[in-house]
């Protein structure tokens, strides 16, 4: 068989407007982009109130009741910041802080300021959990919920590993990844999340984005809000008031 | 003279090995598996969300608990402690529905109001916090007696 440049050259131009007409009519171009390549949007978002927070733990109880969340596992949990006049930072956060908080062992005098932050998934708008799935167990729902299907998950932890906050945990009874869900169950059920509703002092805030008559919304407009490792990139949805640079 | 048997022969074989796939693949992806709009972030079997979504939730509400204890319910949403739910303290509803008998005691006061009250550094200062029990009856000027719990001087849902 003779190959020449003519030749091949016709061949290759035939192959490129066949695989043009294919793409086209048969609509597989829509199939590898998606339909619009549309993310799920997020129409929740979480404020955490760290001014008004008293350390109770009544948070992290709740999660633990309404949850199944197994013991020395903790889907929210709370942190107490303890910043010292030279300049060190103490984070303690026994059980969680499910059974509250004992004094501090610092001298009154030595200690310039002192809080609690909350911590919970925080649901992100790119989450890198998310990405690093490789068996489709863990999504983001229709309303910007991160989820895990315990059904498909293999328990390979790479999604506790990508999570910055790592508020992922792997489930010793199911032995599947596990983590904060927003109480997306609740929320379907036109609830708010446990932790949320036992809160006395409410510091903590579940809510839809677009409802602008709504609390958060109001204060998604109103306040200066920080959220915990920007620099990551993972846009999360959990905002909070009254943030120190401190906190990480 | 040309023989194709060997190119026949290979391609019934990549035919059986494409429907063995097909078939095994069928059996093994759940039906609602796939995009649902998103490879990046929603490539997801859909029944999960729906699933997760159908859970019972354990904490019903104030409003829940005030079908049968509407006195201390009201009681509650009109003094100092009104941000409470009835479940902040007592704990949820789910575990006394299965025992209705439970009185949902929150067991000794003293500990249960402290968790909150109890003078922390991290806390508010405009919060009310005591030091501790003693030294808050002292500062009262009334005297310790035995069994003394705050609930003596203090109703939990009318506390101030």
């Amino acid at each position: 068989m003779k190959h020449d440049r003519r030749e091949f050259i016709r061949k290759a131009g035939w192959t490129f407007i066949g695989s043009g007409l294919y793409i086209n009519l048969f609509s597989v171009g829509s199939t590898l982009a998606g339909p619009g390549s549309c993310a799920p949007q997020n129409l929740f978002a979480f404020i955490v109130d760290t001014e008004t927070c008293i350390g109770c733990g009544k948070c992290v109880a709740a999660c633990r009741t309404e949850n199944s969340v197994p013991a020395d596992n903790f889907r929210t949990w709370v942190e107490r910041y303890t910043i010292l006049n030279n300049g060190s930072v103490e984070v303690d956060s026994p059980h969680g802080g499910e059974l509250g908080f004992a004094p501090v062992s610092f001298n009154k005098t030595d200690i310039q300021k002192s809080f609690f932050v909350p911590k919970l998934c925080n649901h992100c708008r790119k989450p890198n959990c998310v990405q690093v799935c490789p068996v489709g167990a863990t999504y983001v729902s229709p309303e910007g919920f991160v989820l895990v299907d315990e059904k498909r998950c293999i328990g390979c932890s790479y999604c506790m590993q990508a999570c910055p906050y790592s508020a992922r945990f792997m489930n010793p009874v199911t032995h599947v990844a596990d983590k904060c869900t927003w109480c997306y169950h609740r929320i379907r059920q036109g609830k708010t999340a446990a932790c949320v509703q036992v809160c006395p002092v409410g510091a903590r805030l579940l809510g839809r984005v677009d409802d602008e008559n709504g609390p958060v919304a109001r204060l998604l407009k109103a306040r200066r809000l920080q959220v915990l490792k920007p620099e990551t990139g993972n846009e999360p949805m959990v905002f909070y008031i009254g943030l120190a640079k401190e906190v990480h | 003279m040309k023989t194709y048997d060997h190119i026949i022969r290979f391609t019934l074989l990549i035919i059986v090995a494409i429907i063995g796939f097909s078939i095994v693949r069928a059996y093994m992806v759940p039906d609602s598996f796939g995009m649902q709009g998103s490879y990046t972030y929603a490539y997801y079997r859909a029944e999960s969300a729906d699933e997760q979504a159908a859970l019972p939730p354990a904490y019903q509400g104030t409003e829940h608990c005030a079908d049968c204890h509407a006195p201390q319910a009201s009681m509650l949403q009109a003094n100092a402690h009104a941000q409470l739910d009835c479940e902040s303290c007592h704990g949820s509803f789910k575990a006394h529905n299965n025992n209705t008998k439970d009185r949902m005691a929150v067991g000794d006061t003293v500990d249960a109001c402290m968790l909150c009250h109890a003078d922390l550094r991290a806390r508010p200062a405009q919060f009310p916090q005591i030091e501790s029990f003693a030294a808050h009856v002292a500062q009262q000027g009334d005297e310790l007696l035995p069994g003394m719990t705050c609930a003596t001087c203090h109703d939990p849902h009318a506390p101030m």
